[in-house]
């Protein structure tokens, strides 16, 4: 065991995130309350703000705007460290426990990339709310570095404590807002439920353990190879085909597939859009990275009854049900938040459609890079969808009815604009071209085919068919329900998010229309797992 | 040559058209027009200096945009090719596109939706450029359909009006039947080559069943995109649009699309000799057809608009007999003086108020000569009298089909003896009475609504048109004269040193050859004495029957010596109504049983009905997992990974 000190490179986007949180943190204690006193005339937010419980608003805090350029800046730097890794060699890190790889550097990149957006969503979001407090950055900050940390890892212990880092930040942001009962009761929840999975994840690493005397991947893959031989010690075999089956679960949570989806509707529907946000770009991209590595570097060896053989199947079936049950549930919903939760269980499936494809070697490369396309494209999209969640839930977040899609009709009307990027992200969810979202589909399902998959790839055209439905619905509601009421959304405070969401646009059609440029982008992480 | 510049050409349009788009409403009415008008010339000006790029043997300057995109096998990549086929076409869709918008800004200054009337156009345009410019057929195909759904926006652009709105959707549904054939058909060529560039799709080689089937279906997308039979029956309706939109899409540019198609894919054309035969017999009929149903039309651009559907006919003849650089000459020549036509027509509406009956017009050269004088060049050049345009393109169709080597390989049964050497004069004597039919309805269509006196309404006071509408007329009608010089004889073009203009010469190398190699020798005066004699005779029946004094006696001795006959021409030779009787009713009653039985009683009860309470049904149980206990979200979970553990140690 030694320690070398270049390895920090390695993780570079990760540790430029926590000094980044740190200093927001530190910056805090220097701020002084008197400064601003005078600042602050009256805005509607502000009156609403104050006719709620909330002691901790008052007209005289201190200026924050700058936190909001900080995390941006640290954010930016972030991406930068993530994307000018991208064609190195792949090396491992600190003895084997940490990974850095094209494919842990592409999802590094996206979870910056979605935090710098999301620093320019929350922005006016919280400035309107007068809700800017010291720590909403610096967590946001924290919870990306648990996610880039996650999607790098390659040791059980350090997997379960990056998870727990971006979790713990994110428990905290969902109930950021301390108005009303929902925010903290999502957090709650999620918190509950999130220690339940964690607490999944640990039996199955202590049960891998005991197979097969390590926590690092490379070492249990070789266990398992031994197992498959009949070596190892006595029963190994079963202890580890109970370790990946609840590992599997433990990540089954995080990345919201049925039957562990139930907590994704409350949370997403009672943090904070920003945040929600975020948290469906960050943590899926985080999840699914460490739950493809367990899988497949902890336990892709083919010739074992353990490997993909076993776990396939699985993933195939927790794919279908996903697909099947996130598309139905989304159907009744009139809450645009709730049903976009529900959306974000169904892409999670597909998402597992291309973690099934990965099952088999030959279609590894394709699946990796469709898994990355998937990730990028539905992170940029969902960010835009929240990010004009949050400007029409700004107005209306503490009576809690924003987000109906009553408070959608005419928008177009008004703010064409916003109606025209809305039905731009409704589409790309979907999977309409030329939008990202058609791309990402199609190499995904492409991939499942090329694996042999075809039923699965055939049913999952057909459940995103129905996925069209509600979908549209908001299209609908945007240009053709004439206006319900007088003005959803607020003025003033929107440059931050116009800015947000044209990036999110430009990306979502940019992808879309050329995704022959970023997939050379991401060549480079395809090979990751060999073939 | 490898360039950089050649996106600019389709780019520029699509630019010009999302300014009109997104801002139009509120940009000035000047700035628009400028906006509309420039973005079409500076495409136009760039398409010029490419063309005179183009140098040495069968010269291309080609540009990859970028990787599109590459999903497995299938690899897709934006690219542009100008050769001189496309070239030439370039400057056709942005020359006349041009002109068209500039008769646009007088003809469509009063409408209130002018500025959703130049982004459709300046879109059209784009997608245009897109189709012909494509170096694939996936590029190819999204400008295909881009010019289909401006075609349909524009059709209905007057949606209020119902039967508008309905002609448009005639025509979308129409195509799509087309655009059925021609994607199966990208999809067998994709799978016999393994690609869908153009040149290495015909450099090779095909079976020939494969090279049939792919012919064959996409043939049929160029039946619908060009209106031949059977599809040609949204063409006419789609007449409902605004004037100058009928001159540019459903006369000059778009229709033309299937032409060009196959022309593009000349080689697995030749490949398959049998399908170039239903493709010249299918153009043959349709120039028949749509000649005979032009002759009994009162509706000057019902007229017209057959007339295009049979000059359509004219141009599948060239490609089918592999005279594809006949072809392709015939759409260039008849893109001048149908334009003009059109806008010809469309000045008259404009001059009437919106009439478009002929028999209410007449004595019209008196009110506006200059209209008058184009329409009667544009007629002469395309009943071929004189040696204008027209007579040069359609009658070097005609000489190549009498003397085409195409079909002499093909036999009716797979082992008969007896070849089809025939087929090609059979087509050559039915164009040649067509040719007849054409100079006679043109004639008609010219002396009814130009001579004699004016039988409209006291109340209207017919009037020229402003000089925007004028100006494309007089620029049409010259370069229909002048088209002429493409398609001079060798030897005549030798003579008066224009044989560096001669298209057969200058798309020399570019198109397959067929199987029979060239066409056999034979007399051109011959063939052009039969022509001039056809289309005199042609134009001095017309004189006889309608000239002035006369007015639509000519109508009522025709309908009196064969009522039956002219009662069927009038009616479009009941067409619509077969079509109804064949189709429409049965599948009417289809639909309708299938309607009661299947739909009300299968889709809607267990289905429909069945699947939204089977929702409410699942959302109402889910909903008692999902009531926002946590205790029970705990539950579900536990018992999710029990689930998992057992399969996965049951499974090992």
């Amino acid at each position: 065991m030694t320690f070398n000190a270049n390895d920090l490179l390695g993780v570079l986007p990760a540790i430029i995130l926590s000094i980044g949180a740190l200093l927001l943190l530190m910056s805090e204690v220097f701020l002084s309350t008197t400064r601003a006193a005078a600042q602050a005339p009256a805005s509607p937010g502000e009156r609403v703000a104050q006719t709620a419980t909330a002691p901790e608003i008052s007209s005289t805090q201190p200026d924050r705007r700058y936190q909001a350029w900080l995390a941006a800046g640290v954010a930016a730097l972030g991406l930068w460290a993530a994307l000018s890794q991208l064609g190195d060699p792949a090396i491992s890190l600190f003895n084997g426990a940490a990974m850095s790889d094209g494919f842990g550097r592409v999802v590094a990149a996206t979870v910056c990339g979605a935090l710098l957006i999301s620093c320019f969503v929350a922005f006016g979001y919280l400035e309107w709310l007068r809700a800017t407090r010291g720590e909403f950055y610096a967590l946001t900050l924290f919870s990306a570095a648990g996610m880039c940390l996650l999607a790098q890892a390659t040791d059980l212990i350090v997997i379960f404590v990056s998870l727990e880092v971006m979790s713990l930040a994110l428990y905290a942001l969902c109930a950021y807002l301390r108005r009303g009962k929902r925010p903290a009761e999502a957090a709650f929840k999620y918190f509950i439920l999130g220690s339940f999975a964690s607490a999944i994840f640990l039996y199955g690493a202590a049960l891998g353990f005991g197979a097969t005397g390590s926590t690092r991947l490379a070492d249990i893959a070789a266990g398992v190879r031994l197992a498959a031989t009949g070596g190892g010690p006595g029963g190994s075999a079963g202890l580890l085909f109970a370790s990946v089956a609840l590992l599997t679960a433990g990540f089954a949570f995080k990345v919201a597939a049925v039957p562990f989806h139930m907590w994704v509707p409350d949370v997403y529907d009672g943090a904070p859009a920003p945040v929600t946000g975020f948290m469906a770009a960050g943590v899926k991209a985080a999840a699914f990275a460490v739950l493809v590595r367990i899988l497949v570097s902890g336990f892709g060896d083919p010739s074992s009854s353990i490997g993909p053989h076993g776990w396939q199947q699985i993933i195939v079936w927790l794919a279908a049900l996903t697909m099947f049950f996130g598309n139905l549930l989304a159907v009744p919903q009139r809450s645009v938040k709730r049903m976009l939760a529900y959306s974000s269980i169904a892409h999670a499936g597909y998402l597992l459609v291309a973690v099934a494809a990965m099952g088999n070697a030959p279609s590894r490369p394709d699946a990796t890079q469709g898994l990355l396309f998937y990730l990028a494209s539905y992170g940029a999209t969902v960010i835009g969808a929240f990010g004009v969640v949050a400007l029409i839930e700004r107005k209306f977040a503490l009576a809690g009815t924003g987000d109906d899609l009553s408070s959608w009709a005419g928008l177009s009307e008004r703010h064409p604009a916003l109606a025209a990027a809305m039905s731009l992200f409704m589409l790309s969810l979907a999977g309409v071209p030329p939008t990202a979202g058609f791309m990402a589909k199609l190499t995904v399902f492409r991939s499942a085919i090329e694996a042999g998959l075809a039923p699965l790839a055939i049913f999952g055209v057909l459940t995103s068919v129905a996925g069209l439905y509600y979908y549209l619905r908001v299209v609908v509601y945007v240009y053709m329900v004439p206006e319900g009421r007088a003005d959803s959304v607020p003025g003033g405070r929107v440059l931050s998010a116009s800015i947000a969401l044209a990036s999110c646009a430009l990306i979502v059609l940019w992808m879309g229309i050329m995704p022959g440029s970023f997939s050379a982008m991401i060549q480079s992480a395809s090979g990751s797992f060999g073939r | 040559m490898e360039v950089n510049w050649l996106h600019l050409v389709p780019l520029l349009p699509l630019i010009g058209a999302a300014i009109c788009g997104l801002v139009g409403k509120w940009l000035p009415k000047g700035w628009l027009y400028a906006v509309a008008l420039a973005s079409v010339l500076l495409s136009f000006c760039i398409g010029v200096t490419a063309f005179s790029n183009l140098e040495g043997e069968n010269p291309q300057i080609h540009e990859l945009v970028y990787n599109w995109f590459a999903v497995g096998s299938l690899h897709v990549d934006l690219g542009f090719t100008l050769d001189r086929l496309s070239g030439a076409l370039v400057l056709v869709i942005t020359g006349v596109g041009f002109l068209i918008h500039l008769y646009s800004v007088a003809y469509m200054d009063d409408d209130p939706g002018y500025w959703r009337y130049f982004a459709y156009l300046n879109l059209f345009v784009a997608a245009m450029l897109t189709l012909v410019l494509a170096d694939n057929l996936v590029a190819m195909f999204i400008g295909w359909e881009g010019v289909g759904l401006c075609s349909y926006l524009l059709i209905g652009f007057w949606f209020d009006d119902d039967a508008k709105a309905y002609a448009g959707r005639k025509a979308f549904v129409v195509n799509r039947i087309g655009d059925f054939g021609l994607m199966i058909g990208i999809f067998v060529l994709f799978t016999a080559t393994g690609s869908v560039n153009f040149a290495q799709i015909n450099a090779a080689p095909l079976t020939l069943g494969l090279a049939s089937a792919a012919a064959a279906l996409m043939f049929l997308g160029a039946c619908g995109k060009s209106a031949q039979l059977p599809l040609y029956i949204w063409l006419p309706d789609a007449m409902a649009g605004p004037t100058p939109v009928s001159a540019l899409i459903h006369a000059a540019t778009m229709v033309t699309a299937g032409v060009y198609m196959i022309a593009r894919l000349s080689h697995v054309y030749v490949s398959a000799p049998g399908v170039m035969a239903v493709v010249a017999i299918v153009g043959c009929l349709t120039a028949l057809w749509g000649a005979v149903i032009g002759t009994a039309q009162n509706d000057i651009k019902k007229v017209l608009a057959y007339s295009t559907v049979s000059q359509l006919g004219f141009m599948f003849i060239g490609v089918g007999v592999g005279a594809f650089f006949a072809g392709t000459m015939h759409l260039v020549t008849h893109a001048f003086f149908k334009a003009c036509l059109f806008l010809g027509s469309g000045a008259v509406i404009h001059g009437l108020y919106g009439e478009q009956d002929m028999t209410r017009m007449g004595g019209l050269r008196k009110y506006m000569p200059h209209t008058r004088a184009t329409f009667a060049i544009a007629t002469i050049a395309i009943t071929g009298v004189l040696p204008l345009s027209g007579f040069f393109s359609k009658d070097e169709i005609l000489a190549q089909a009498w003397h085409t080597r195409a079909f002499d390989f093909l036999t009716l049964t797979p082992s008969g003896e007896s070849h089809l050497t025939w087929l090609g004069f059979v087509i050559y004597a039915v164009g040649t009475l067509t040719a007849g039919l054409t100079s006679f309805y043109m004639w008609r269509c010219y002396l009814v609504t130009f001579e004699g006196e004016y039988r409209g309404g006291t109340d209207v006071h017919p009037h020229e048109s402003p000089w925007p509408m004028t100006a494309p007329l007089w620029i049409l009608a010259i370069l229909s004269v002048l088209a002429l010089v493409l398609g001079l004889p060798e030897s005549w073009a030798r003579a008066l040193h224009l044989e560096s203009f001669n298209w057969e010469r200058f798309t020399d190398g570019m198109f397959a050859q067929v199987r029979g190699g060239p066409p056999r020798e034979g007399s051109l005066l011959l063939g052009f004495g039969i022509a001039w004699v056809v289309a005199l005779f042609g134009g001095l029946t017309a004189w006889t029957l309608y000239k002035p004094g006369t007015s639509m006696t000519g109508d009522e001795r025709f309908a009196r010596a064969v009522p039956a006959v002219h009662r069927a021409f009038v009616n479009k030779l009941y067409v619509d109504e077969f079509y109804g009787w064949l189709i429409l009713r049965p599948t009417w009653r289809f639909a309708k049983a299938l309607w009661h039985w299947v739909d009300a009683t299968l889709i809607d009860g267990l289905f429909v009905n069945g699947s939204a309470q089977a929702v409410e049904w699942t959302a109402r149980s889910a909903r008692r997992f999902q009531n926002g206990n946590v205790q029970r979200y705990a539950a579900v979970l536990a018992v999710g990974v029990a689930a998992l553990v057992l399969v996965f140690l049951v499974r090992g």
